[in-house]
């Protein structure tokens, strides 16, 4: 099944205030793109609205394959456990108790959290909590990936470490990934391709290819 | 902490027994403890008032509770529900339910459903606002995520909405139970032939002091331990609320 997102002529308004001005693109399957831009210039309002958690004013939408989210704060469940964490989504799907844990073993091991599965989100790292919002949204085996800033609270080392692991799922799950971020590095590390936005309303600046990324090109298209 | 406790007990008991022997009172209106323990155990009535006192009170506070957790659930989820519904039970929080009694008989007599009846009635309001409060207080957030997990309305109700509640259920139920006590004594005042309510008034009438201030230890224990219980049972419950 082909995956992507068509994102066209896309406005976003909350009453006078205008959030997302014509804002077309696509992302082919198995493609990494980021979406880079000042804070507040409505990154995550664009997830938002290609994933349906807002209605959009103006434009179109399409999505082919199933979806998932990755939340910036992890937006973990206190009251449940790692292992209960990642076993919400395939739980609610109907699958069986054998074949729930067999999904939330084998995703523990993929995020490196198996000693952890009975540890509780006030239990654990940032770190952590992020591996386990990511290996969340995995149990639920998305074709696509929506990403909100994950990485943004987490310190340099950790945070380089969560990009390999996220671009190791990714080769091995075949993913298609959005991910929205304020870090030029970490957009230009990940990424096929970089969408600039500019301050709100957010219009589109810039679309990069990989052979034409350039770190100080961005700091000037931002600025 | 637990040894002060204890320490502070027993210094109360050693204080009521010196005061008893050292001012001229009189032993009747105001016996010893050792008196008073004496009367308890030579008492072959206390174990089965104690039974059927709590046997009341499990069965109304039971009903009362789990009544109050499936229309906080209710009211707290739909704002239909609330707005319908919510204002009525409002109303009716605030009747004092010993108002109640003189109907209840009226309607049910003096047998068991009366009793059971009032006692639901005083344990449902705290565990439905209890409830209503903790359904309502679910961050936007965590609907989001279930949002992105495509996450059936049971399945959000049962797994998201009740178990992120529970701290506040528990809260309430706890309250619940305990305003469901204070009610059961004065019930039993007024219309049984067993329990502790209708002993002390027995005993009154009898001028049986030194049983009733046991019986009123007796109330004292028994209400400390439900409390315990009840935190004990919240902590197995809620362990993500415990400490690091």
């Amino acid at each position: 099944m082909k995956t992507e997102i068509t994102v066209k002529n896309l406005n976003k308004s909350f009453g006078r205030l205008k959030i997302i001005k014509d804002i077309s693109f696509n992302v082919k399957r198995g493609e990494f793109v980021s979406v880079i831009g000042p804070s507040g210039c409505g990154k995550t309002t664009l997830l938002h609205l290609i994933h349906g958690f807002t209605e959009r004013t103006e434009g179109k939408i399409s999505v082919n394959g199933t979806i998932c989210f990755v939340f910036q704060d992890h937006n973990l469940f206190p009251w449940m456990n790692v292992s209960e964490n990642i076993a919400v989504g395939p739980l609610n799907q109907g699958k069986s108790i054998t074949e729930v844990a067999k999904i939330t073993r084998t995703i523990l091991k993929e995020v490196g959290l198996s000693p952890f599965k009975n540890f509780y989100p006030n239990q654990i790292s940032e770190g952590m909590k992020q591996r386990v919002g990511i290996a969340r949204a995995l149990a639920n085996k998305p074709e696509i990936l929506l990403m909100d800033e994950p990485f943004g609270s987490l310190d340099c080392l950790t945070k380089l470490r969560m990009q390999d692991l996220l671009m190791k799922l990714k080769k091995e799950l075949n993913l298609t990934i959005l991910l929205v971020t304020h870090d030029i590095d970490e957009a230009l590390r990940l990424s096929d391709r970089v969408i600039v936005l500019s301050e709100r309303p957010a219009k589109i600046i810039r679309i990069m290819e990989r052979n034409e990324f350039n770190r100080e090109k961005i700091l000037r298209l931002l600025t | 902490m637990k040894n002060k406790s204890f320490l502070s007990f027993f210094v109360f008991l050693v204080l009521w027994q010196v005061l008893t022997m050292v001012f001229d009172v009189n032993k009747t209106l105001f016996p010893s403890p050792i008196r008073v323990f004496l009367s308890l155990f030579e008492s072959k009535q206390i174990f089965i008032d104690m039974s059927v006192s709590l046997a009341r009170l499990i069965a109304g506070a039971l009903i009362g509770i789990l009544a109050g957790i499936l229309f906080g659930l209710i009211t707290g989820e739909f704002a239909f529900a609330n707005e319908t519904f919510g204002q009525l039970a409002n109303f009716f929080r605030f009747i004092p339910p010993l108002a109640l009694v003189p109907l209840f008989i009226v309607w049910f007599g003096i047998g068991e459903s009366p009793k059971v009846l009032l006692l639901a009635f005083t344990a449902f309001f705290p565990v439905w606002i209890s409830t209503f409060n903790g359904v309502q207080n679910i961050e936007e957030k965590y609907r989001l995520v279930a949002k992105s997990l495509n996450i059936r309305k049971l399945f959000l109700i049962k797994e998201i909405i009740m178990k992120g509640s529970l701290p506040y259920i528990l809260n309430g139920a706890r309250l619940g139970i305990s305003f469901a006590f204070s009610v059961l004594v004065a019930a039993e005042m007024l219309g049984a032939y067993f329990g502790i309510g209708y002993r002390l008034s027995f005993l009154q009438s009898v001028y049986k002091i030194d049983l009733m201030i046991g019986y009123i230890i007796i109330l004292g224990i028994i209400g400390l331990v439900i409390d315990r219980f009840f935190l004990s049972i919240s902590k197995k419950l809620t362990p993500w609320k415990n400490e690091n």
